[in-house]
């Protein structure tokens, strides 16, 4: 009974992280977002398996531990990305896949090949030849 | 009974609430601090479910030490131009955020369904777990997780060490022909318990992790939580003045950085010889050695990706 309490918190921090993953545009707020649903995934990893002798199963726990080093290395080089994404274009947001406009420029590079003047929000109008 | 479920119920309102002020949060620097506290909360999960080994590396990793850098990353943006730290423009509005609720919703439901299956489907009748614990006995190790991380799945952790090292040098090049910037340091407000703070502070974690090395065989504890401890202690001293960033890495820093590498590497070739299997168990001493290597390692590595810069020299004062 507490297994299945704490299964359904982990499938909402992961429905909240996919939602924070999906509507930001800052970088960071993607990755708060994204560790939150490591978070869940690992909630669930050691939850289900059947505990032995009272305590959760060793193998998963050694790959949640495994998890949450990795997961640490792999933020910090993300937010060194970032760092040097907002020294370069001066802010830290990417356009979100839930942009009209990121939309209408897949579309169009879909039926016109792609064309690096035309993807996503500014579109150029410029003829190659 | 009831209260045990009670307590379950707490936390698991506890970490969905935390979790949502971390996605809803106005302000980014408030974000990350629910963030830190969400790793609290995790780590408190963790113990409540038997997990000691979880407890102590969210308590140190993912409330620690992810916070110190997400910090650390905002304090750089806001170096650079406070006006747009936090700027991200416009979200999504209308449909396109419907359809964010949509997915979430979904996926939540997903997930859900997937565990609550997993729970009702009957348990295998030897899961690895089991066989664990019963060759335990033969490595003379008292801690299940560790031996699962050194003597069965050994190959996990020197690829895992691999990856450590690869995001260090990752966000090196990423970082080397930025403008090198050093934070802003506690140090320079004058701050007058916080030198003997740091003095009191440091020896502990030191000592902390020494003990968390030593016990790791037989007890909760291990190179992984020693090491993110001691990372904790280079985050202090860093932020005291007392380790300084430079833009030069000296040959100890590296030798410290690829020590756990390597030192999974040798026992991966020195059982080969003699006809057993590459990373077989050579007794504790072989993994104290390893375990000791990987500690520094861990401790240099994350220091080193909080300083953001390529080597740490000893401050001034």
């Amino acid at each position: 009974m507490s297994a299945a309490i704490l299964v359904f918190a982990a499938a909402a921090i992961f429905g909240i992280g996919a939602y924070g993953l999906l509507i930001s545009r800052h970088v960071m707020r993607k990755l708060l977002a994204l560790n939150l649903m490591l978070s869940a995934v690992f909630l669930l990893l050691i939850v289900v398996p059947a505990p032995i002798g009272g305590q959760p199963d060793p193998v998963p726990q050694a790959l949640v531990l495994t998890g949450i080093v990795i997961a640490v290395s792999t933020t910090a080089f993300a937010l060194a990305l970032m760092v040097r994404l907002f020294g370069k274009q001066g802010h830290a947001s990417i356009p979100s896949d839930l942009d009209p406009r990121v939309w209408r420029g897949r579309w169009r590079n879909s039926r016109d090949g792609p064309d690096p003047e035309r993807n996503g929000a500014g579109a150029a109008s410029g003829d190659k030849p | 009974m009831s209260a045990q479920l009670l307590v379950d119920m707490l936390l698991g309102t506890l970490l969905a609430g935390l979790a949502g002020a971390v996605a809803f949060g106005r302000h980014l620097f408030r974000s990350i601090v629910f963030y830190v506290a969400f790793g609290l909360a995790m780590a408190v999960v963790w113990a409540r479910l038997g997990a000691p080994d979880l407890a102590l590396a969210d308590a140190a990793i993912g409330a620690g030490l992810t916070g110190a850098l997400m910090l650390v990353a905002f304090r750089r943006l806001v170096e650079i131009d406070p006006e747009r730290a936090e700027d991200e423009g416009t979200r999504p509005t209308g449909a396109a955020a419907w359809i964010a609720v949509a997915v979430a919703v979904l996926v939540a439901a997903l997930v859900a369904i997937v565990g609550l299956t997993a729970l009702s489907i009957e348990p295998a009748p030897l899961p690895a777990g089991v066989l664990v614990m019963n060759a335990l006995d033969e490595t003379g190790l008292g801690n299940p997780i560790t031996a699962v991380l050194l003597v069965f799945r050994g190959f996990d952790t020197l690829i895992e060490m691999v990856v450590l090292l690869t995001a260090l040098v990752a966000a090196r090049v990423v970082t080397s022909d930025a403008p090198h910037r050093s934070f802003t340091l506690v140090a320079e407000f004058d701050l007058p318990l916080v030198r003997t703070l740091v003095a009191v502070v440091v020896p502990l974690a030191v000592l902390v992790a020494l003990h968390l090395l030593w016990v790791g065989a037989d007890d909760p504890g291990g190179a992984f939580q020693a090491g993110s401890v001691l990372a904790g202690a280079g985050v202090a001293l860093m932020l005291s003045g007392t380790l300084v960033p430079t833009a030069r890495s000296r040959a100890p820093m590296r030798l410290a950085a690829v020590a756990g590498v390597a030192a999974l590497s040798v026992l991966l070739v020195v059982p080969m010889p003699d006809g057993r299997p590459p990373l077989a168990f050579l007794g504790r001493g072989s993994l104290l050695f390893a375990e000791a290597a990987m500690m520094v390692s861990i401790a240099v590595t994350l220091s080193l990706l909080f300083a953001g810069a390529p080597g740490l020299r000893r401050g001034l004062q």
